[in-house]
């Protein structure tokens, strides 16, 4: 191994990595060079090679007996630390799978101030079991501690005791209110459309606000400027296809990927077999993901992004129907320049929204309800590096919320009615955050965004100040503190917690002020036998003000009134985070633990008694391990537990005759949250083949989802118990659970 | 009205259903019983005898269907008069609801004063009251009907709604006689159409030759939201997509029920 000069010469920064092939084996004595200058290093026996370099962009040669030789450029603003993976000269190369400063390197999550933070990447998310193969990177996030499922196979999440509401879900910087397909089993990200998921659960960064308890930031793929490809897969129950290539050589790329699930096509020809009282509802949905990048110049770059999916339920007889439609919409475009060498400036204008219709039709009788939500929007971010140890960004925002609330329409033979209330709000929001190293033990980005929020005349402001600390021990090591205050103006009208379709949003009025939260935390870092370990510990304290909820009997249907639903209080929550992953080798994964609390209380609810939300889980343990066989077979399992979610169940009932003089048994509530359902523990497994063809690559996905069959409670139902003279006598109390063991086979495919 | 939440739940339970099933278990659950709170149930019926059933609420899993409460201090009061309700069962002949307190008294019709129910629970030595008013009834312009495709019958009516206050109705449609079976049991408000003529069909059930009653309550407010809060409660049971509801009334105190007066318009109706 070349001796190097000493770490922490003024100006330089580490550069430190692993050579790998492709499978994740070490590549021993591997070569690295900087083209064009004197700077080479040969690795040890376990790939491993640092070397110290100052500010800039550099060529690098990768070299190995046995391996081609890789070219790839690095750009070097701090410490770095890469993975560069070297193909053996007889396999075919396919995809380069380089991550540059990765931000997943232990190093570099010890080195930055940013905590409470995970990202997935696609290809990482693709390696693990996915329920009916459909793989979601959501759902991957939810294996990582402080983000919690919201029950059997869904793709809600709840970060750090934050309601479904409280999540700012950003596709290419746009926002999407509804991020869920098939009442919450699967997101609206297509696998082969999406790069990374970044989760803030917090230390939120100033360029961020709007919500109290998460940021999720998508990043879609941009589509390769090289040549046209094509890749997608076939599954049990829904199919994709995505192609890439270049607009303009090397210059100007595209990107479109669709997915369709196809149970209705299934169910439509059952439904031509079976009598109208039997006919069985009919469901699917479908996304298309788009993006054009155009490289204007070697200082401009322009990209068009759009999405669009929608759900349909249909339930058809003669007599009635009903049908429910919703979707998201995003389209946005962004413009990035290098003002230079040391200044970008993007700026990002953007149209999106999300609706939902129900038409039912009874007889003659016609009726339909809606509700939208629509937003614009331009912004605009710079960020200067003013030296090798101070970065400033700065930002602004303007946003046009357009709310359709309470749409209802009747119309029958003689009458044809409608109603809704059209509401309109305007957020404004400025910030500037300043990341600097005054020594090399410690970095701070501090940073304060200011926001607005007029509607109808009415205003609300909001100062939220932001700041994160790290303490560095030494390059392995850190303590980092943060704290944020963030606004959120806008509110979900959910009478579940569930991430129904029909949930409305509701802006901040006169009757409804802002929610604003504050959130402290507290966290250790370390990067362990040489990078190839992390282990992460935090704990944090939420308290949220003016938080929002909806009083006992809230009717959100035929209402264009909500305020008079809404009712206001206080929610807090802490807990304790640990974590610990396996970066490198052939097996690689991840053990998480959450211990956590979460509380409401609501003056009008529950009798004004603090409750717990059915999302506070005690205990989250998420174990995650993927073995690579060979370069083309890897094997992988997660095995997850979580406490009982807390419910609200009848403890008593009473006979109710009605004017009609039939006794119905009306159950009757006594409390929120007053029962804990039993504990969930569920084992998945996934199996991937990958082969090189002529015509490209083919993968055979095997998942097996709930190993172990285990029956878990996704809610407790009561069922009435009928005597002989068919008279509801009292209620059984049941578990409801939905998924027993369930295997399933996708196959994927990716033309040259 | 309409069980948007229901939908979701068939939905939710019908796609875990196409990927295998869904499972149910039966399980001990561990919580003291909400029991012996009164439940209060009074219709205040023009022409009808004054009469309130009394009950305690029973624990969920409870299999006693009634609990009758025997020892309370029943009276209603209505301008002045003051009617003592005695433990004494009747029965409506009309559609077979029980009372266990009844007077003889016959129900007036005045659609100015306050009724108020007063019951002193001498088990629980609490008092409990309630008030209500008789409100007039909105008459039925005209009924008419709407043919399928298959000769199945749709019954419709048409009437206009009062313009200066909130309405709350509901609308029963009994097919040949009153006392068999209604089929029309919908509840609306004039959120919609108020102050306006209105109409509302039923499903295609009926057939030509039938012959039916279409009647149109005029309901209080307190009895319409006590009528949708123990319908979610029902629905919120056995569904994880509801919310929990307090199917709480009109009734002081922490009893459960509704006290009420209720009025309607019929027109009868012959399909062709």
């Amino acid at each position: 191994m070349l001796q190097l000069s000493s770490y922490g010469q003024q100006n330089k920064y580490l550069l430190q990595g692993k050579i790998i092939t492709v499978a994740g084996v070490p590549v021993k004595n591997a070569t690295v060079k900087i083209t064009g200058g004197s700077n080479a290093v040969i690795g040890d026996s376990t790939g491993f090679f640092k070397m110290l370099l100052q500010a800039g962009v550099y060529k690098i040669e990768i070299s190995s007996v046995g391996f081609k030789t890789k070219h790839t450029q690095l750009t070097v603003q701090n410490d770095t630390s890469v993975t560069l993976n070297l193909f053996e000269k007889n396999v075919k190369q396919l995809e380069e799978v380089i991550v540059v400063n990765d931000k997943n390197q232990p190093l570099q999550k010890v080195a930055t101030t940013q905590m409470a933070v995970e990202r997935i990447t696609m290809n990482e998310a693709k390696l693990l079991p996915a329920i009916f193969g459909e793989v979601d990177i959501i759902k991957v996030l939810q294996l990582k501690p402080g983000i919690k499922s919201g029950g059997e196979g869904t793709a809600g999440i709840y970060v750090r005791g934050g309601g479904i509401d409280q999540n700012l879900f950003l596709i290419d910087g746009v926002p999407v209110y509804n991020p869920s397909h098939l009442l919450g089993f699967f997101s609206v990200l297509n696998q082969d459309a999406v790069n990374e998921v970044e989760v803030y659960k917090g230390g939120f960064p100033a360029r961020y606000g709007g919500r109290l308890s998460s940021v999720l930031d998508v990043k879609m793929n941009n589509g390769r400027s090289d040549k046209i490809r094509v890749q997608g897969g076939i599954g049990l129950i829904s199919s994709r296809i995505s192609i890439d290539g270049p607009i303009k050589k090397n210059k100007h790329s595209f990107i479109v990927s669709a997915r369709r699930t196809y149970v209705n096509l299934v169910t439509g020809l059952f439904n031509k077999t079976l009598p109208d009282s039997l006919q069985i509802p009919a469901y699917y949905f479908y996304d298309i993901n788009g993006k054009a990048s155009f490289k204007l110049s070697n200082k401009d770059n322009l990209s068009v992004n759009f999405y669009y999916g929608k759900d349909f339920f249909t339930q058809a007889r003669t007599n009635f129907s009903n049908k429910l439609q919703w979707g998201n919409t995003a389209a946005s475009t962004e413009w990035k320049r290098q003002i230079n060498d040391n200044a970008t400036l993007s700026t990002v204008a953007y149209f999106g929204g999300y609706q939902y219709r129900i038409n039912n039709r009874f007889g003659v009788n016609n009726v339909s309800v809606g509700s939208d939500i629509y937003d614009k929007s331009i912004k605009s971010d710079i960020s200067i590096k003013a030296s090798d140890i101070s970065t400033v960004q700065a930002g602004l925002q303007f946003i046009n919320h357009r709310f359709e609330v309470g749409k209802f329409g009747i119309s029958t033979t003689f009458s044809d009615l409608s109603t809704g209330n059209r509401i309109t709000g305007n957020q404004m929001s400025a910030y500037i955050l300043h990341d600097v190293a005054p020594t090399k033990k410690w970095r701070i980005n501090y940073g304060l965004r200011y926001s607005s929020f007029v509607q109808n005349g009415k205003w609300y402001f909001g100062t939220e100040p932001r700041a994160a600390i790290r303490f560095a021990i030494d390059s392995t090591q850190s303590f980092k503190i943060n704290y944020t205050k963030m606004y959120q103006y806008l509110h979900l009208v959910s009478t579940t917690g569930a991430a129904l379709p029909t949930d409305i949003w509701y802006p901040s009025t006169a009757g409804v002020k802002p929610q604003n939260g504050q959130q402290a935390g507290l966290g250790y870092s370390r990067s362990i036998s040489q990078n190839r370990f992390f282990i992460n510990a935090e704990i944090y304290y939420k308290w949220v003000k003016n938080a929002v909820d909806l009083r006992d009997g809230a009717n959100i249907f035929l209402n264009n009134n909500f305020e008079k639903e809404f009712v206001f209080g206080k929610a807090w929550a802490y807990g304790t985070e640990w974590y610990i992953e396996k970066k490198r080798g052939r097996t690689t994964g991840w053990v998480g633990y959450t211990l956590a609390w979460t509380w409401r209380q609501f003056d009008a609810v529950n009798n004004g008694k603090a409750f717990r939300p059915i999302y506070d889980r005690r205990n989250d343990i998420s174990v995650v391990v993927i073995h690579k066989l060979s370069s083309s077979i890897s094997l992988s399992g997660t095995w997850v537990y979580g406490s009982g979610n807390y419910v609200s169940v009848p403890q008593g009932r009473f006979t109710f005759q009605d004017i009609t003089g039939n006794p119905q048994q009306i159950p009757v509530f006594t409390g929120r949250g007053n029962y804990k359902l039993p504990a969930t523990h569920r084992m998945d497994i996934g199996l991937t083949i990958r082969k090189q063809k002529k015509w490209g690559e083919r993968e055979w996905v095997f998942s097996l989802y709930n190993a172990y069959s285990r029956l878990n409670p996704l809610f407790l139902q009561y069922t009435p118990v009928v005597n002989a003279q068919g008279i509801t006598e009292s209620f059984k109390p049941e578990l409801v659970s939905l998924f027993p063991i369930l295997p399933a086979v996708t196959y994927q495919f990716k033309f040259k | 009205m309409m069980r948007n939440k229901n939908i979701f739940l068939q939905a939710l339970l019908f796609c875990s259903s196409i990927f295998l099933c869904h499972c149910t278990k039966p399980i001990t659950v561990n919580l003291p019983p909400d029991e012996n709170r009164l439940v209060v149930e009074a219709y205040l019926i023009p022409q009808k005898r004054l009469a309130v059933a009394l009950q305690t609420s029973a624990g969920i899993s409870n299999t006693q269907p009634v609990l009758l409460v025997s020892r309370a201090r029943v009276t209603i009061s209505h301008n002045g008069i003051t009617d003592t309700l005695r433990n004494s069962p009747y029965i409506d002949s009309a559609n077979g609801r029980v009372y266990n307190y009844s007077s003889p008294v016959i129900m007036g019709t005045d659609y100015v004063n306050t009724y108020t129910l007063t019951v002193f629970d001498s088990t629980s030595g609490k008092l409990y009251t309630a008030a209500t008013k008789l409100l007039p009834p909105v008459p039925i312009d005209s009924v008419n009907h709407a043919v399928n495709i298959d000769n199945e019958v749709s019954i419709g009516f048409v009437f206009t709604d009062p313009g200066a206050v909130n309405n709350y109705y509901r609308r029963f449609v009994f097919i040949n006689e009153l006392s068999t079976e209604n089929r029309g049991n919908f509840r609306f408000t004039d959120r919609l159409f108020n102050g306006t003529a209105f109409s509302l069909f039923t499903r295609f059930i009926y057939k030509s030759g039938d012959s039916v009653t279409v009647r149109l309550y005029n309901l209080n407010q307190d009895y319409f939201e006590f009528l949708e809060s123990i319908n979610t409660a029902e629905d919120a049971a056995g569904n994880p997509l509801a919310q929990p509801v307090f199917a709480k009334g009109n009734i002081s105190g922490d009893a459960l029920g509704i006290f009420t007066a209720l009025s309607y318009a019929e027109k009868k109706y012959i399909v062709p």
